[in-house]
């Protein structure tokens, strides 16, 4: 290595001012990042040699890609813009789809600007929704004391003809305008964007920027503890709120630079004797908490990047990672009431929830398996209990944008199916097996579904 | 790595014999693990399956579990000697060649496979594999950019695509990509289009199937 430097905070893509001790990163120089919140390793090729930079926080922020909507207009966003003296300028915003809400901005400071070059210019100004954010009802109003003609359009009222004409066609209005035409760019991600995800484990979201769409990331988490996203990386409507988002990123830089503490009391230790490193542990951890240990030649689980899903320990095929006997524990008096396998993060809170409201406990006269993700519920563990008791089970996950584990959801479904597949296929009942998603809100819904559901069992 | 694939419970339950007292599932800790369908996790799985499975038809079955580094090596057969030898029946989730070297190291058993092994490939998702290669005896890689035409071109032609190449797309199932435009593109970016010009001449496929069964011996280890 070629020495080794200690940053509080990284900038991948496009660096912003700031008070911490930051360094600059080019999304195309970096090659890996190891470790965790606090003391990421973070190697980057310099000159075809590896250069280990040690940081606390990383902030990814990546810039758009502007991908032009017509082969022969301007961007939007460009200053260098053709002005043809005899035709007028045409802005188009929201085509061929909706902008994100600051092009709106953008393209009313744009509007005015040539207005106030070029007075005598017509400026049509065609849109699907104007988004007043911040100071655009000024702006818009100003652009209509300068005559700027503005005119809505709905799908279907628009047509594009040889690039340049754009006819605009609805009820009372015919016009076929050709002019130079600057539309609003659509938005992409970055180039580096996927390579970005595998360096940082990071699913791919929302039309494959880095954050999916979930109530747990908002606005700029990406789901790996010390990585925040930011603009390009984390979405278009990001372009809109940046300097919020921005504010609260270095807040939580902030915050971590404190100190932060692990998840959970629980030790998740990986046997290096049973594991083969086949990286199934590494693959499905929502949280990029897993890494190789080089000097043991295994698996490890970073403690402080670790969120307690335990997703990792069952899906291992080697049974490698070990977690205290207390877990998946099931609890209950009496072994003939019906099992109820609940997610400590929406039925659980659903249920204490009802319990306040009601002054009843919902999940009374249930045995009950409490865990922190569905998705670590197994096959063999149902088949287990299935062949123990003789009561049914019940599954209790998350909706799908309130998973905190992000995917967790999708993984107990697909579990569940597959354990329905093979009793079906044995001529086993499958359906004492049930499956049912909640939102921690959801605690009336709750009450009323277990009754029925006790109901239906007793009949 | 070889790639397997867990066999369908029926045709698992089918295969055991009807007068079935005891069954030792042997799990193998190596590639198949790796492919999520013969190692720990899925033996005990497959366990509790067949426990309730057997439970209820109303019949005692005892069903035990061991899974050992790798079932194609004697070294480590040692741990499954004393579970194979109590019980009647084993179903090996390793691969064909562990299935087989359990078996001919245990001769009066009844060893039966609980996985298909499907082929030598890749991990390309979370739990998702492609082939990569075919074992042909005779590696060609370097002629064609890197990638196999025998393993990745489903007709295994070595002289350009078939007609059924469409955007990219094997005419044979639409999620197969056409080997052959993926090593034209590979060829492109390494600057070796030229090389794919030259005449390929027909394989000698004595080193695969057409030689009969194929065994090899290192030099160091054996004199002629």
């Amino acid at each position: 290595m070629a020495g080794k430097r200690k940053f509080e905070l990284a900038w991948i893509g496009d660096k912003e001012e700031t008070d911490f001790e930051s360094i600059q990163i080019s999304a195309e120089d970096l090659v890996a990042c190891q470790g965790e919140i606090g003391d990421f390793k973070l190697i980057c090729n310099k000159e075809n040699q590896p250069e280990e930079i040690n940081v606390a926080n990383i902030i990814i922020n990546l810039p758009y890609q502007e991908e032009p909507v017509l082969e022969k207009a301007d961007s939007l966003f460009s200053d260098d813009y053709d002005i043809n003296e005899d035709k007028p300028v045409i802005i188009l915003q929201d085509y061929p789809e909706l902008s994100a809400a600051v092009i709106s901005q953008a393209g009313l400071e744009k509007a005015l600007e040539i207005k106030d070059n070029y007075p005598d210019k017509e400026v049509y100004y065609l849109y699907q929704a104007m988004r007043f954010i911040e100071d655009n009802d000024r702006l818009y109003e100003r652009a209509r004391e300068s005559e700027i003609i503005f005119l809505k359009f709905d799908l279907g009222q628009l047509k594009i003809i040889e690039e340049e004409i754009i006819h605009y066609n609805r009820e009372d209005i015919d016009l076929k305008l050709n002019g130079n035409i600057l539309a609003a760019p659509e938005l992409k991600p970055a180039k580096e964007t996927e390579r970005i995800a595998r360096i940082f484990n990071l699913a791919d979201g929302y039309k494959e920027y880095l954050q999916l769409d979930n109530i747990y990331l908002q606005p700029t988490l990406s789901g790996k503890r010390g990585v925040y996203l930011l603009k390009g990386s984390r979405g278009p409507t990001a372009l809109t709120y940046f300097e919020e988002e921005l504010d609260f990123t270095l807040n939580e830089v902030s915050k971590n630079l404190a100190g932060v503490t692990e998840i959970d009391k629980y030790d998740r230790e990986v046997d290096d004797q049973k594991c083969i490193l086949c990286y199934t542990c590494y693959r499905v951890c929502p949280h990029g908490a897993i890494q190789r240990d080089d000097e043991l030649n295994s698996m490890k689980v970073m403690d402080l990047a670790c969120q307690g899903c335990n997703l990792c320990l069952s899906r291992c095929p080697t049974n490698a990672i070990q977690i205290e006997d207390d877990y998946l524990k099931i609890e209950g008096e009496n072994e003939q009431d019906p099992i109820l396998i609940i997610c400590e993060n929406s039925a659980e809170i659903a249920a204490e929830k009802y319990n306040s409201m009601v002054g009843k406990d919902p999940l009374e006269s249930y045995q009950k398996i409490e865990v922190p993700c569905v998705s670590t519920v197994e096959r063999g563990q149902i088949f287990e209990i299935l062949s123990k008791y003789s009561s049914d089970i019940m599954i209790l996950g998350c909706v799908s944008e309130a998973c905190k584990h992000l995917t967790g959801h999708d993984r107990c479904q697909q579990v569940v199916e597959r354990i329905k597949e093979d009793l079906e296929k044995l001529e086993i009942e499958q359906d004492r097996v049930h499956y049912e998603r909640l939102s921690p809100r959801m605690a009336a819904d709750l009450g009323a579904f277990l009754a029925d559901w006790k109901e239906a069992l007793k009949q | 790595m070889i790639v397997g694939k867990l066999k369908d419970i029926k045709e698992i339950k089918d295969s055991l014999p009807d007068d079935i007292d005891s069954l030792l599932i042997a799990g193998c800790g190596s590639c198949v693990s790796v492919s999520l369908a013969g190692g720990e996790r899925e033996a005990d799985s497959l366990k509790e399956l067949l426990n309730l499975y057997y439970q209820s038809k109303g019949k005692s079955v005892s069903i035990e579990t061991e899974t050992i580094k790798r079932q194609c090596d004697d070294e480590f057969l040692d741990e499954l000697e004393l579970p194979v030898a109590r019980n009647q029946v084993v179903l090996s989730i390793a691969c064909g060649v562990g299935v087989q070297h359990l078996a001919i190291n245990n001769p009066g058993k009844i060893i039966l496979p609980g996985l298909d092994t499907t082929f030598y490939g890749r991990t390309s998702d979370i739990g998702k594999w492609e082939e990569m290669c075919h074992g042909c005896g005779k590696c060609i890689l370097d002629q064609f950019a890197g990638v196999c035409p025998v393993a990745r071109c489903s007709k295994s032609l070595l002289n350009g695509p078939c007609g059924g190449s469409q955007d990219g797309i094997c005419e044979v199932d639409d999620s197969i990509d056409c080997g052959w435009q993926t090593i034209y593109d590979r060829a492109e970016e390494l600057g070796q289009l030229e090389n794919l010009l030259d005449f390929e001449s027909p394989k000698d496929w004595s080193t695969y199937k057409d030689g009969g069964v194929r065994s090899h011996k290192n030099p160091e280890f054996f004199q002629e």
